[in-house]
This record gives structure tokens, C-alpha cells and sequence, in this order.
């Protein structure tokens, strides 16, 4: 089982890169799992990637790098056991720190990870802000990534795509920094940077 | 970032207007509206404000707004003829306690539905209570850097 972990602030467009990469991988014969964990109690994400008939797990009422951090651990290893996915794809909340959810994985009993890859995802049209105002946030998220992908290129600015860019280097240099925006199938190319077992 | 509170607002609604193909712009509005007024109740930053309707006959309609000066984002649509529908919503906004964002939301539903001689009906709120230890105020990130 391979875990890919998309992480990025609330808004930068995590839901909109995870179902067309899902509907991709499952075109090709491979099992997915989507693992969502929303703030409230009420999961809007899960119920619209239900609606378009992915396998959807969902985590409510708290955040899987804090308060649901057993609960992350556990829902895997049930995932492992009841469905063995060759891919499972962890959405945390958008308020989520991923290096608290790296921290949980060793926790993990199922079968071994085969691999392990974050990604972050970025919206150059509020990273200036978001920077500014939730530095530590917004800071973990670029610096535990293995791959960053500045969403929204389409809308944003030039100068947006490249202080985002920038702020992604000067953060984390050894991150692959992409762009992509929301499209309904997704190009090649992204997700071998996604999912580069799959190639 | 340790000044902004985060209480985030959950919320199911029974929508029921007088109006007939127009339900993706006035959703849109709505969101966009809440979005400005989180914005003008007080120093805050505007995570997510998003819902969803699955229609029953199929189909879906998503609207979401990252910020008090951007158009909404809406998928999906609602076909012709329909006239009510059961809307989830979720408030994230950091900087604004949930009892403000709650009577926001209240507030401009009954405003843009007596405008379209509609009511909107709360089904079931969040009950539960803020997280005595501040759950993503802080996050306490700022012990671990």
C-alpha cells in the first residue's frame, strides 16, 4: 500500500487535484481509498467524492494532526484489512500539520508502506497573506513536502506563480515545485510526479 | 497566528425558494455574502466557506469561497423546476468566535431568501463545543519550531 499525503491550507484546491488523480489511478486497474478529514461534522468533501463514486474514508470532528491522530492510525490499518488499496490518499484539513501526521505513521501496524509522499498544494492568489498572518502553518506544509504544486496557475498572476514559487524554494529546496489548475482529467505528467510507482 | 481562534461552523439547511433555475447564482451569492461579512465583523482570515446539495433525483451542486473579494466557485447544477433542496455548509474562518459566524450565516440566509419569498429552515448545527484546549488556534506550532 502506498500513501500519498496532500496537505495545504484551507481552499488551495487539495479536493480539486485528489479526484481526478483517484479517477485516474482507478481507471488503470489499481484499488484507491481516499482518507478525508474534515473540520465539522459534517463532511462536504467526502459526500461530493461519494456522489462520484470514489472510496471515500472520512475522519469528522477533529483534525488527524492533533485530536484524531489515533484515529488516523487505526482507520488505516482497518483500510489495509477490509479493502488493501494499492493507493491511499490522505486529505487532512486544510488546518493540518503534516509533520504531526508523519509523526503519527510509524504508529501504523498494517502492512508495510510501500511509500510515503507529501505533497503540498499551494494558492498563489493568497500566499502572500497566509504567510504572513499563519507563518508556522503555511511554513510546515511547504517544508515537509516532497512536492509542491502551486494551484490556481490559470487565474493567478505571473508575479503570483512566482513568489509562490519562490516562497517553495527558499522553504524547502529539495521539493519538485509544479503548476497545475483545476482541469477534469489531469495531465500525465503530474501524476507521475503524484505517483511515480504507478509509471 | 496565535490570535486568531479557529471555531469552525457546521450546519445543515432546508432551502425553499420561490425561483426556478437561478439556485447556482443565489448560492454563489450567499456564500460571497457571508464571506464579506466574516470580513467586516472583525480582523479575520477567511479559510473556507463551502456547501454542497446532492440533489435526489442526482446530481449535485458545490459552491466554495477562499476570500471576502473572490467570486464564488461553483460545480455542479440544479435542474429546472426544483425548488427546495438541503444545503450543507461549512464556516471556516479563523478570528471569528462560532456564535458570530453562526448569526452571520442565520442572518443572511433570512435576508437573501425573503428576497426570493423563500424561508430557510436550520435542520441540525454543530453541537459540539469549542475545544477547551483551542483546537488549531494555535495548533501550539509555535512551541515546536
Amino acid at each position: 500500500m502506498h500513501l500519498l499525503l496532500v496537505t495545504g491550507f484551507l481552499g488551495s484546491g487539495k479536493t480539486t487535484l485528489i479526484i481526478p488523480l483517484a479517477q485516474s489511478v482507478v481507471q488503470l486497474k489499481r484499488r484507491v481509498a481516499i482518507l478525508v478529514n474534515e473540520i465539522g461534522e459534517i463532511g462536504i468533501d467526502n459526500q461530493l467524492m461519494r456522489q462520484l463514486d470514489l472510496n471515500v474514508w472520512e475522519l469528522l470532528a477533529g483534525c488527524i494532526c492533533c485530536t484524531l491522530s489515533g484515529d488516523l492510525v487505526a482507520t488505516l490499518q482497518k483500510l489495509d484489512a477490509d479493502y488493501a488499496p494499492d493507493l491511499v490518499i490522505v486529505e487532512p484539513s486544510g488546518a493540518a500539520d503534516p509533520r504531526n501526521v508523519l509523526t503519527a505513521l510509524p504508529y501504523y501496524r498494517g502492512r508495510p508502506l510501500a511509500s510515503v509522499r507529501t505533497v503540498s498544494v499551494l494558492d498563489p492568489l493568497r500566499l502572500p497573506m497566509l504567510i504572513d498572518v499563519l507563518t508556522p502553518l503555511i511554513t510546515s506544509q511547504i517544508r515537509h513536502a516532497d512536492l509542491v504544486i502551486v494551484s490556481k496557475s490559470d487565474i493567478a498572476s505571473s508575479d503570483q506563480v512566482t513568489f509562490a514559487r519562490q516562497t517553495a524554494q527558499e522553504i524547502n529546496p529539495a521539493a519538485k515545485i509544479v503548476c497545475a489548475h483545476a482541469r477534469e482529467r489531469i495531465e500525465p505528467d503530474l501524476i507521475s510526479d503524484l505517483v511515480p510507482w504507478l509509471t | 497566528m496565535a490570535d486568531l481562534i479557529l471555531e469552525p461552523y457546521t450546519v445543515s439547511q432546508h432551502w425553499n425558494l420561490r425561483v426556478d433555475g437561478q439556485w447556482e447564482t443565489i448560492l454563489g451569492e450567499y456564500l460571497e455574502t457571508l464571506a464579506r461579512h466574516c470580513h467586516e465583523a472583525g480582523p479575520c482570515v477567511v479559510g473556507h466557506i463551502k456547501a454542497l446539495a446532492l440533489l435526489p433525483a442526482g446530481g449535485y451542486v458545490q459552491v466554495s469561497v477562499v476570500s471576502p473579494t473572490a467570486p464564488a466557485s461553483v460545480k455542479g447544477s440544479v435542474p429546472a423546476g426544483v425548488t427546495e433542496l438541503d444545503l450543507a455548509l461549512n464556516v471556516v474562518v479563523y478570528g471569528l468566535e462560532r456564535d458570530l459566524v453562526e448569526h452571520i450565516t442565520r442572518e443572511t440566509a433570512a435576508h437573501l431568501s425573503a428576497r426570493w419569498q423563500g424561508e430557510v429552515i436550520i435542520k441540525a448545527t454543530e453541537a459540539r463545543p469549542p475545544s477547551p484546549t483551542g483546537l488549531h488556534a494555535a495548533h501550539n506550532h509555535d512551541e515546536k519550531e
